[in-house]
């Protein structure tokens, strides 16, 4: 872990309701239906439901090169894996998703477990754990290590619908979105996208934020989605995770930039 | 394959997240205001029918909602929402003599029943079932 995530900006009441830490890597040629549950036999005692889901493709950062071709995506789509599977923690707070080409760790707000577990001191180790035991599994199985591609760290974050008069008052940047000035009334909702190049192109910060529906209660919440992309050093686990730690240094930071004083206020800032 | 299934079936594949929330801006215009509707309907108090009927349970309009949230990504009328004696709430679609009904039971499971003239079929919904029932009750094909 890098000395920088010890001074990164903290919350006692962060937003987050989710992390997601995914690995996406080439394809593993000896990976087949059999091996889901094979390796689910494996961590069945901690991760206990298992789900059936689509499988998710890769949302491939192109750094200075030609952007992907058409025919690329097609034959992304023929090549995609037969199956995702899911596979839940007991406590419902964390779960493991499998494919082909992708090993991906969630963590989310339940009921039971309402504070964020800090990246440091939790959601790294589990990751780090769990990656770990995927990688045995594949070498007890006699299949090849997986060759990573990219990786991914995203904070999806929801805020309800208090606390706050307008979108001007929940993003800095959009004290000068255009409304409540002039002719135009204040925006009635706003969909924001954008992105930010990480230097030497190590990797790319997207910030999403978006009007939702949560569909587990119906409530109306803003989704405030980071999502840090990009290529580690090597396949190592430690390269992994110095990768993970750069997204995440990204993921904080660009958060508190992009968020209003106001809102650090209310999400009671600690430093 | 219509449009509308292949927003469906991009965004699913192209999801890591978990926390399942319905954007806004991509769903129908009716959305917002059946989930009012069924807001309400979860605030009735027990015997709303007259005949002493249990108020309806929190976990049959979570599923509702999100029955409702998987509808509103396609382009389709809004649904007829109503309560059901018991505790249970009713989806429905009628399009020319074709009828689709969705039943949420206050467990939170949920069935579906499709009528075209006499013919009726009705069983356990799942979310794979629903795109083409979707499709049928729009087109009259089930494919």
């Amino acid at each position: 872990m890098n000395s920088e995530s010890r001074t990164l900006p903290d919350f006692a009441k962060p937003p987050v309701v989710e992390t997601v830490l995914d690995v996406g890597f080439s394809p593993l040629a000896q990976w087949g239906i059999p091996h889901f549950g094979l390796f689910w036999q494996s961590i069945r005692d901690d991760y206990p439901t298992f789900k059936d889901q689509p499988p998710v493709l890769l949302q491939r950062e192109s750094f200075g090169e030609a952007p992907a071709q058409r025919l690329n995506l097609a034959f992304d789509i023929l090549n995609q894996p037969e199956a995702r599977c899911w596979f839940e923690e007991r406590s419902g707070a964390r779960l493991i998703q499998i494919q082909h080409d992708r090993f991906i760790h969630n963590w989310r707000k339940t009921e039971e477990q309402q504070e964020y577990p800090h990246y440091e001191q939790v959601i790294r180790p589990a990751f780090s754990k769990e990656w770990d035991r995927f990688c045995s599994f594949l070498h007890q199985q006699g299949i090849s290590q997986p060759e990573v591609q990219q990786c991914e760290v995203q904070y999806v974050n929801h805020i309800d619908f208090n606390g706050w008069e307008s979108f001007t008052s929940l993003v800095d940047a959009l004290g000068e979105w255009p409304g409540g000035r002039g002719y135009l009334p204040r925006p009635e909702s706003i969909v924001f996208n954008t992105s930010y190049l990480m230097p030497e192109n190590a990797g790319r910060l997207r910030i999403v934020v978006q009007p939702a529906v949560r569909n587990n209660d119906g409530k109306r919440v803003i989704q405030l989605s980071l999502i840090a992309r990009g290529r580690p050093s090597s396949s190592t686990r430690e390269d992994i995770l110095a990768w993970f730690d750069l997204g995440r240094n990204w993921i904080v930071n660009g958060f508190t930039e992009f968020s209003s004083t106001k809102m650090h206020q209310t999400w009671e800032s600690i430093r | 394959m219509p449009a509308e299934s292949i927003a469906l079936r991009t965004a699913q594949f192209t999801s890591n997240q978990w926390s399942s929330v319905t954007p806004l801006g991509c769903v129908a215009d009716w959305y917002l205001e059946s989930l009012e509707i069924v807001r309400r309907l979860g605030n009735m108090d027990e015997g709303w029918d007259g005949y002493g009927s249990p108020s309806i349970p929190v976990r049959a309009t979570i599923k509702a909602n999100y029955i409702l949230s998987l509808v509103s990504l396609y382009r389709m009328n809004e649904p007829h929402i109503a309560p059901v004696p018991g505790g249970g709430l009713q989806l429905e679609w009628d399009c020319d003599n074709r009828s689709l009904e969705i039943e949420v039971h206050p467990t939170g499971q949920y069935d579906f029943l499709i009528a075209e003239g006499e013919d009726i079929v009705v069983a356990p919904l799942t979310d794979k079932l629903l795109p083409p029932l979707l499709n049928w009750i729009r087109t009259g094909n089930l494919a």
